[in-house]
């Protein structure tokens, strides 16, 4: 069983390695608030940080987004920065009414249209798992139920847990 | 190319064109292009349009019918109005000169969205969509239309796409036209 545990722990952090070793940087961004505050990509690095591009009428999105919004709550603490970009302008007068319909905490960014060429966008929700410098540990496009466990088991490996 | 990677897609895009002209009574979407004049084709990564005309001119006080098929790619829907998604949309710009009547659906089909357990208004099986312009209502207009030889009736079709594991960012196909004024 220790050596299975072992086996999965390497493969594990193999899937992560990969990505990591080649070393893409998240292209940084300068982005409002719902407040009209501007954030850096800087001064929302956490330990490990979870940016989850969306919109409020994306079905998967709402699929999902209870989940993240655990995994934010469980993982704060532990260094785990979580924050939500807007991808559809158009959208963002709904975003308020939204984010308090559902309870949701996770800190949203209001991207413009470029947004979606800045990060080769196609779909949504995507996600990106960074490291502390910023660098790509992980990538993830659309949802499944059970996504979250994997998504998981990759910030746990990300903030050393 | 959903799941878990570290490639990254690109979607294409692109443009289509249509009209259908003439003193048209209201559209009947399911005979619309037994006279189809012109059409042009245009694929997206989620759907393939089709864009026709019935007449190639209009008349002042004459009605113009716009309408666009659409095929879903296999696996793909958009919403229906009705549903609480967005909706695809033949979306046409003012023009002083042109009322725009409301678009004529089909009667869309329900979708179990799993995830979330709801049923959901959708199109995943060919569809056409059409919208009937009036070039001129008042005597003042159909005066100014008989001073142009030709008018512009530009739009965009919007729609968003889902398969059963992601959406697809909301799309907007410009589309515009060019209608001859008969006397």
């Amino acid at each position: 069983m220790r050596r299975l545990r072992l086996v999965l722990s390497v493969v594990l952090l193999a899937s992560i390695a990969a990505p990591a070793a080649a070393a893409e940087k998240f292209k940084p961004f300068k982005l409002r608030t719902l407040d009209g505050a501007e954030r850096t990509l800087g001064d929302l690095l956490g330990r490990a940080t979870l940016v989850v591009f969306f919109f409020p009428t994306c079905p998967y999105c709402n699929a999902s987004f209870p989940e993240i919004q655990k995994l934010h709550d469980a993982y704060r603490d532990e260094g785990l920065s979580t924050v939500w970009i807007n991808v559809v302008p158009d959208e963002e007068p709904l975003i308020e009414a939204w984010r308090t319909r559902h309870g949701y905490t996770v800190p949203v960014l209001l991207g413009r249209r470029s947004v979606q060429n800045d990060y080769k966008l196609v779909m949504t929700p995507t996600h990106y798992l960074l490291d502390s410098n910023g660098r790509v540990l992980l990538r993830h496009a659309g949802y499944t139920s059970g996504d979250e466990r994997t998504l998981e088991q990759h910030i746990r490996i990300a903030l050393g847990l | 190319m959903p799941g878990f990677q570290s490639a990254i897609g690109v979607v294409a895009a692109g443009a289509i064109a249509l009209l259908a002209v003439g003193a048209d009574p209201a559209p009947d979407p399911s005979s619309l292009f037994s006279r189809t004049a012109s059409a042009i084709e245009h694929e997206t990564p989620h759907l393939s349009l089709r864009a026709s005309l019935s007449r190639e001119a209009v008349s002042p006080g004459g009605r113009i019918t716009v309408a666009v098929d659409v095929t879903p790619k296999p696996g793909m829907h958009v919403y229906a109005p009705g549903s609480h998604y967005r909706a695809i949309a033949l979306v046409l710009e003012k023009h002083s000169l042109l009322h725009m009547g409301d678009a004529v659906y089909p009667e869309p089909a329900l979708y179990l969205f799993e995830p979330l357990n709801e049923a959901v208004l959708v199109y995943s099986k060919p569809f056409r969509l059409a919208r009937t312009v009036t070039a001129g209502r008042t005597p003042e207009e159909r005066a100014k239309l008989r001073k142009q030889k030709t008018l512009t009736l530009a739009g965009t079709i919007e729609y968003q796409a889902c398969d059963d594991r992601v959406c697809y960012l909301p799309a907007s196909i410009p589309v515009s036209w060019s209608v001859r004024i008969q006397p």
